[in-house]
């Protein structure tokens, strides 16, 4: 480099710094006046607080809280407004006539008028947010969205929940360059109705507490909070609930306004029951149909869980075990609201049956409040049953035990707070219901999926695994302790815990599916390799090494392929992901489909003969040109057939595996199975070095074997756990978890009977195939065509 | 010419640099929060042992008497006084160090049992799930199972006798004629029992914290646990004699000191993970920053009013109880999202 471009280089480069040091510089250096949006409404929202608060305190001012709500106006007008005005003008003269109002109630020293108002200078702000995220995401200016959002609220954090945004997430992957413009904004348009309905709902609540506290101002400040939020979610109510509904809501909303004005707390009260009525069957997002079969399927299990308990708790019209009326309520009261949530679907489907189940669900808290009869109670119980399956057409599926676990599990927690209370005979009680729920389902399966871990849980119920580890039976019959009683509960859950995850369908050690993938990619690729290098054996002549490019860019083209495959199969199975165990059922299925047709090629050398004579004859005709297509293009295809239909099966194969543990762990193995045969190919095509191709054929055949028994014994898993095969476990036998995550072997008849029907047929196949081959051998007395066929590749390796 | 070109493109390469590395020292510096609990836990503790030691006296004092109120009144009036002056002082002593960690000590899951017992804890009549579960045992053999929180279920009423069944002798303690608040004597063998449970109590405390190694998801889950309960300790207040309420705890002080040193330690915590928030996205760490900013002036004044003396409405302290929660379901909401940005991985419930 000489001096001048060295100097010009290294003036280039300052230059860069400069400019990228520039960039780095906070943004407030550059603009020093206008707040950040997020900031100016902070503000605006604490100084509209400290109006409210002046106008509320016992030496009230009016000009004092005047003065605070200009200050709040003045930062929105510095801050705010010029900006909304350009891009969400209707939002933009909600705010401004909000705060024109404020200062009138000021003015006249009206503190409920002014709770009102300043309420939707606040919701007419978010409501404004929202509009302006929406413009700017569709303008594609996507700081301006990400800045917008930030003003916003969120549903309310517990200490046992996170508040997720997922806004703002889908967003900045936006910024990013990852997602779609239309998901993103159907992804912050669903994230900001579900937050402002929740938000809605809880200001009816609280309107409900205020008014019962006689709290005037609090009580229209609340008003003003719901019909800011009903504004924000009009139109899409609208959409779901139709003009009629909206209308009704808007003549509520409007009496609401002028209750609160009023300080009228009666008609508040009243209108916020009749405003909760009207929202009860708005939805403001659309639960799945995988959401909806979960809480359908929880619902059954409550409705039928009251009339159980009822019946153990009444006799002769007295209520003989009170804690057996509370669980009733207490089912009962869930199944409401699980109701509540599944409303809007059912009314959709079916307006009246929805409409009978909710007064049945109202007749059985009269009931049961009523001490009425256990027959009535029954009586209701199967007719609500009915009217929920006939609204959400959707049977009660017997191989569903989720819901079994979240009832077992707060049972549990019941009896733990009656023993650590001192009351042992509630708690047991506790103990035998749940012990009763787990009979009737979940134990059947448990012992024929994970017999150890039912086995633990039966202990645990009852008398224990050793006098270290008593079981709860004992325990409570002892009156323990409370630190025994957590102890023998935290070993309960545990193993509770153990036996939902032995339940469930991807229970393959992850160990073993990437030692799956890793053999049948090494045996398919294997195979390809043995193909190509017989193909290009012959081609050894100084005409021939010119086509030896285009076998392998065939061959090249192949595994390009198998990207596009898999991607394709990935894609298909994205869009059926919502079928759940069902899809894996049957992919693993074709998957078993395409293991037997491999072991099945493998042992009938005719297959595997005929398969390459085929070859041969193919690049004989194309080399000899009486093929359609040119030499070139011919090989170019015959490299890519040949090795495609391995990359297919393989591809097809692997799909079963993703479902059970997931693309990445199945890519492990694949690198793995990749890496085998690139070193193989490497020794055979660069090196030349002649393999005992025969015996890693026989080898990994074996492995192909046993990774189709494994198959077999984790498919039958899968037919069962979604109920399309019977579970009969074996009596006395007791196989160690781990067997079912390595092997698919698990303790039923079903799955040891097809599994070893596979062993015998992979082992039976092969004899069958030796016989034939002796046979044909005999027969012809000619020496086997196979060596002949590969034309060097095997053959040699072999002398 | 070039060799100077090049030294300034180093120069300008490599100071941002080193201010980068500068910065990431302090912002992984999560240790600053062990050393803030480990100060305010030991001069909690000395404060605990300081109420101990008048728990002894007073019961040896009162043993002389063969436990005569009365009769010790009547005897060593100026001596019980100072006993229990100085000991209420040492509670709420004890009790503002106490809030200034609380915030850490009940969110980070491998402390917040201590939470519990010393100072959040209901009784287990009241909730036998979350109750800690711990026995009070007096030196006369009497023994309750799980009776509360140290602070505010045992000592507190205790102390200042709001609780009758733990009262030795109703008395004019300040003299002014009237039975007001604090006009009593407390019962010996309670006040001993609950001195030397929670001396145990807080020596174990304070072993914990010794034995804890900060890290950033303890840091984040103290937050997003913490920064919810804002709205429950305004309702506390509410239902306090701070304002309109009859409930026997949070006599000695407001509740509103409680939640501003939670507040507060929330806020130390922040402070120190605040930085890795900033690395991921600069505008939400501003969020944060300026949402604990604002809940802490917002606290600040409401105390302030209290102390001049204004008794609020129940309708105003629903008011700003609503004010505190908007506050702190935003700034949990925020912070979640920072843990989110960090990839963090918090064991709650």
């Amino acid at each position: 480099m000489n001096q001048v471009s060295l100097t010009r280089t290294l003036t280039l480069m300052l230059i860069l710094c400069l400019a990228v040091l520039a960039f780095a510089l906070p943004v407030s250096a550059q603009d020093e006046t206008a707040l950040p949006i997020w900031q100016a409404a902070n503000e605006i929202q604490n100084q509209l607080f400290e109006a409210q608060q002046t106008l509320l305190s016992a030496s009230s001012q009016a000009q004092q809280a005047i003065d605070e709500i200009r200050a709040a106006q003045a930062i929105y007008a510095a801050n705010v407004q010029p900006t909304l005005a350009s891009i969400a003008p209707d939002a933009e003269t909600s705010v401004s006539s909000a705060f024109a109002d404020s200062l009138a109630a000021a003015a006249s020293g009206d503190a409920a008028a002014y709770a009102f108002s300043s309420s939707l200078i606040w919701t007419n702000l978010l409501d404004a947010s929202y509009a302006a995220v929406l413009n700017a995401l569709t303008a594609g200016d996507q700081a301006a969205a990400s800045d917008w959002l930030r003003v916003r609220e969120y549903r309310q954090a517990t200490k046992y929940t996170l508040v997720d945004d997922p806004a703002a997430q889908a967003v900045a992957r936006l910024q990013a360059g990852g997602g779609n413009l239309d998901d993103v904004i159907v992804t912050v348009s669903n994230d900001l109705r579900a937050t402002y309905t929740f938000r809605l709902r809880d200001a009816l609540s609280k309107l409900g507490d205020a008014v019962d506290q006689d709290f005037t101002t609090r009580s229209a400040s609340w008003a003003g909070r719901i019909s800011g939020y009903a504004s924000i979610l009009h139109d899409d109510f609208v959409a779901k609930r139709g003009e009629e509904e909206s209308a009704a809501l808007t003549g509520a909303l409007s009496d609401l306004e002028t209750a609160a004005r009023q300080g009228d707390l009666a008609a508040l009260g009243a209108l916020d029951e009749q405003i909760g009525t009207l929202l009860a069957n708005y939805q403001p997002v659309e639960l799945t149909a995988e959401e909806i079969d979960q809480r359908a399927q929880l619902l059954y299990l409550f409705i039928d869980l009251v009339q159980v308990e009822y019946t153990r708790g009444v006799h002769n019209g007295q209520i003989t075990i009170p804690i057996e009326i509370q669980e009733a309520t207490s089912f009962r009261n869930q199944a409401a609201a699980l109701f509540e949530e599944l409303r809007p679907s059912m009314g959709a489907s079916d307006a009246e049956a929805t409409d009978q189940l909710d007064a049945h669900l109202d007749s059985l808290k009269s009931a049961i409040a009523d001490v009425d009869t256990p027959e009535h109670v029954q009586t209701l119980s199967a007719q609500a049953l009915d009217l929920a399956k006939q609204a959400l057409k959707i049977e009660a599926d017997l191989t569903d035990v989720t819901a079994s676990f979240t009832i077992i599990d707060s049972m549990l927690k019941d009896l733990r707070t009656a023993a650590l209370a001192g009351d042992y005979a509630a708690a047991e009680r506790k103990r035998l219901e749940a012990y009763a729920i787990l009979d009737a389902g979940i134990e059947q399966r448990l012992r024929g999926f994970a017999p150890e871990v039912a086995a633990e849980v039966e202990s645990m119920f009852w008398q224990g695994l050793s006098d270290d580890r008593p079981g709860l039976a004992v325990l409570l019959a002892n009156q323990a302790s409370a630190g025994e009683v957590e102890a023998g509960l935290d070993h309960l859950n545990q193993a509770m815990a153990d036996g939902q995850a032995a339940l469930n369908v991807a229970s393959s050690a992850p160990e073993a599916i990437v030692g799956n993938a890793a053999v049948i990619v090494f045996r398919e690729g294997l195979e390809a390799v043995l193909i190509l290098a017989s193909l290009l054996a012959g081609m050894r002549t100084a005409e021939s090494l010119r086509y030896r490019r285009s076998l392998v860019l065939g061959a090249g083209l192949a595994l390009v392929g198998a990207v596009i495959t898999w991607l394709v199969f990935s894609s298909i199975l994205a869009a059926l992901i919502s079928l759940g165990e069902r899809l894996e059922a049957v992919v693993s299925l074709v998957a078993i489909a395409v293991l037997l047709l491999i072991t099945n090629w493998f042992f009938h050398k005719t297959y595997w003969v005929g398969w390459m004579a085929n070859f041969h004859t193919q690049k004989s005709k194309i080399l000899g040109g009486a093929a359609i297509v040119g030499p070139s293009v011919g090989l170019i295809i015959l490299g890519f057939t040949s090795v495609y239909r391995e990359v297919f099966e393989t591809v097809l194969f692997l799909q079963s595996l993703v479902l059970d543990a997931g693309a990445a762990v199945v890519m492990e193995g694949v690198v793995i199975g990749l890496a085998a045969t690139a070193v193989v190919g490497f020794l055979t095509f660069r090196l030349q070095v002649r393999l005992p191709y025969k015996r890693m054929l026989v080898f990994t055949g074996i492995l192909i074997g046993a990774v189709l028994v494994t198959m077999v014994g984790n498919t039958v898993h899968v037919w069962q756990v979604v109920g399309w095969l019977p579970i009969t476990p074996i009596s006395g036998v007791y196989l160690p978890y781990w067997l079912g995550r390595w092997f698919g072997i698990f303790a039923t008849w079903q799955g040891i009977l097809l599994q070893i029907a596979s062993a015998v047929f992979v082992i039976g196949s092969y004899f069958w195939a030796e016989r034939l081959s002796q046979s044909k051998r005999k027969a012809h007395a000619q020496p086997p065509q196979r060596d002949v066929a590969l034309n060097g590749a095997v053959a040699k390796s072999e002398s | 010419m070039n060799r100077k070109l090049a030294l300034l493109v180093l120069i300008i390469l490599i100071v941002p640099m080193a201010g980068a590395f500068a910065q990431d020292e302090t912002t992984t510096s999560v240790d600053a929060i062990k050393e803030y609990l480990v100060e305010h836990g030991g001069a909690m503790l000395e404060h605990v042992n300081t109420i101990q030691a008048d728990a002894q006296a007073y019961y040896d004092l009162l043993a002389a008497a063969d436990f005569d109120y009365a009769a010790a009144w009547d005897a060593q009036a100026d001596a019980i006084t100072e006993l229990v002056t100085d000991a209420r002082a040492e509670f709420i002593l004890a009790h503002n160090d106490y809030e200034l960690i609380e915030g850490i000590v009940a969110g980070v899951p491998s402390l917040a049992d201590f939470d519990v017992w010393i100072d959040a804890g209901p009784t287990g009549e009241e909730d036998p799930e979350e109750a800690h579960d711990w026995t009070l045992t007096l030196d006369d053999g009497r023994e309750f199972v799980q009776p509360g929180n140290i602070f505010h279920w045992l000592l507190e009423p205790t102390l200042w006798g709001t609780i009758d069944e733990r009262t030795g002798l109703r008395v004019d303690f300040d003299g002014n004629g009237q039975d007001e608040l604090g006009d009593a004597l407390p019962d010996a063998h309670y006040f001993l029992g609950i001195a030397d449970a929670f001396v145990t109590a807080t020596t174990e405390l304070n072993d914990a914290i010794g034995a804890w190694t900060p890290s950033l998801e303890d840091s984040f889950t103290a937050l997003v646990t913490m920064i919810p309960t804002m709205g429950d300790y305004f309702q506390e207040w509410k239902n306090s004699t701070f304002v309109a309420g009859d409930d026997p705890r949070f006599v000695a002080q407001s509740r509103l000191v409680d939640v501003k040193g939670i507040a507060t330690s929330l806020d130390v915590i922040y402070g120190n993970v605040g930085p890795q928030v900033a690395s991921q996205d600069t505008t939400l760490d501003e969020q944060i920053s300026a949402g604990f900013a604002d809940l802490l002036t917002f606290l600040d004044d409401t105390r302030a009013t209290e102390l001049e003396g204004d008794r609020f409405s129940a309708e105003e302290a629903d008011l700003l109880g609503e004010q505190a929660q908007v506050k702190a379901d935003s700034l949990a909401a925020l912070v979640g999202q920072g843990a989110a940005l960090l990839e963090l991985d918090l064991p709650l419930e």
